[in-house]
């Protein structure tokens, strides 16, 4: 009986409590429920309340959901980027194969090629669902892995979309040896510093903060 | 009519012992893991009252409240992706109450109902208090995650670690 009434006060004292606060309980809630402020631009375009998507009248600002499909979006995205990843490094081994080939140039050049296009795809799908995934709850104005991780991607997207058509230059017609071998050069160079930053990319998602 | 006052405004506390408001010093931290990474957010937003008497131990009691969405693990993404696996927005805060906190000089154990994901559970808990400035009470406690049924979110294909260790430090005044 006494402990009923012990409680019954406690809840008296803490529901004047949470009135007299100087941050209101409702003000701790609302971020919950509306957008972050400090958007990356992609998303901003996007999802912001005048954003593209909004506009459409494609998605109406619901946070719960685009938090859900947020995280699926994204799961999805770390499950391709590692796939992507491998592929990736099945075609340098492949490059450096062909770099060397003497018989079997045109079969290891045809597989490059395949596997080429396949990588390319799942690399293409897996950025669309990171870059067009719905707002984070919040986000942080230090850096952060996520944010590296961002700043990364400018640099193996740039080299994603210049590969193919660097691979084209290299398996093109040629004035001179010399020609081609620059040609290869800037292919490999470019296919390198891709693959080494989707990797280093990918670790950096693994630091704890 | 000075007496009468003071008397009522006494009653409360002689009742009840000494209430304390928690403040913004508060922090309580939780410690996550996965075979990839350890993680830890913390939370400055604990809201509550702790009602201590030192003459009457049965009058200690603590009400307790945090909102999810003011933990900080440092990545804004992971912060996301733990609000969508507690379901935040149907059940947003952790409450922790108890009636039942026995001090022994600076040791208190504490007994109470921990709500969280929407589910109560009885936990106890140990924690050294003092009272420099006011109530202070530093400890900590694990709690599994599947007890309160929190689906666990994978890591390349790996779920994080079902226990999850929580350290508090509360300031009250």
């Amino acid at each position: 009986m006494k402990n009923k009434f012990i409680l019954t006060i406690l809840i008296l004292v803490y529901v004047s409590q949470i009135n007299s606060q100087d941050e209101p309980i409702i003000e701790q809630i609302k971020p919950l429920y509306i957008l972050p402020d400090n958007m990356p631009l992609q998303t901003k375009l996007l999802w912001a309340e005048n954003g593209l998507l909004r506009k459409t009248n494609l998605f109406q600002v619901n946070r719960p959901r685009e938090l859900e499909l947020r995280t699926k979006m994204l799961q999805l995205h770390q499950k391709l980027a590692l796939g992507t990843l491998g592929l990736m490094f099945a075609q340098g081994y492949l490059g450096f194969q062909l770099q060397d080939a003497t018989t079997n140039y045109m079969e290891l050049s045809d597989r490059h090629a395949a596997l080429g296009k396949v990588a390319f795809g799942s690399y293409l799908t897996s950025a669309l669902l990171s870059y067009t995934a719905p707002p984070a709850f919040r986000y942080n104005r230090k850096i952060d892995s996520i944010r590296i991780h961002r700043w990364l991607s400018i640099i193996h997207f740039t080299g994603m979309l210049a590969l193919p058509y660097l691979g084209e230059k290299v398996s093109g017609p040629h004035d001179s040896i010399k020609s081609r071998d620059r040609a290869l050069y800037i292919h490999r160079g470019i296919a390198v510093t891709t693959i080494s930053t989707m990797a280093l990319s990918a670790l950096i998602t693994f630091l704890p903060f | 009519m000075i007496v009468r006052f003071t008397f009522l405004y006494l009653l409360p506390f002689l009742l009840f012992g000494q209430t304390f408001e928690v403040s913004k010093a508060s922090k309580i931290t939780y410690y996550g893991s996965h075979y990839t990474i350890d993680w830890q957010g913390y939370s400055s937003g604990v809201n509550g009252i702790i009602v201590y008497d030192a003459v009457d131990q049965t009058a200690n009691s603590c009400s307790l409240l945090v909102n999810l969405a003011t933990f900080d693990s440092g990545s804004s993404n992971r912060d996301s992706n733990m609000l969508t696996y507690l379901d935040a927005f149907q059940y947003p805060d952790v409450m922790f109450v108890s009636n039942d906190i026995s001090v022994e000089g600076i040791n208190a154990s504490i007994k109470g109902q921990l709500t969280f994901h929407g589910i109560t559970r009885e936990i106890n808990l140990t924690a050294d208090i003092s009272f420099t400035d006011g109530f202070n009470a530093e400890g900590s406690f694990a709690i599994l995650l599947s007890d309160y049924d929190v689906e666990r979110p994978a890591l390349l294909f790996k779920k994080i670690a079902n226990e999850m260790e929580l350290t508090f430090h509360i300031v009250a005044k």
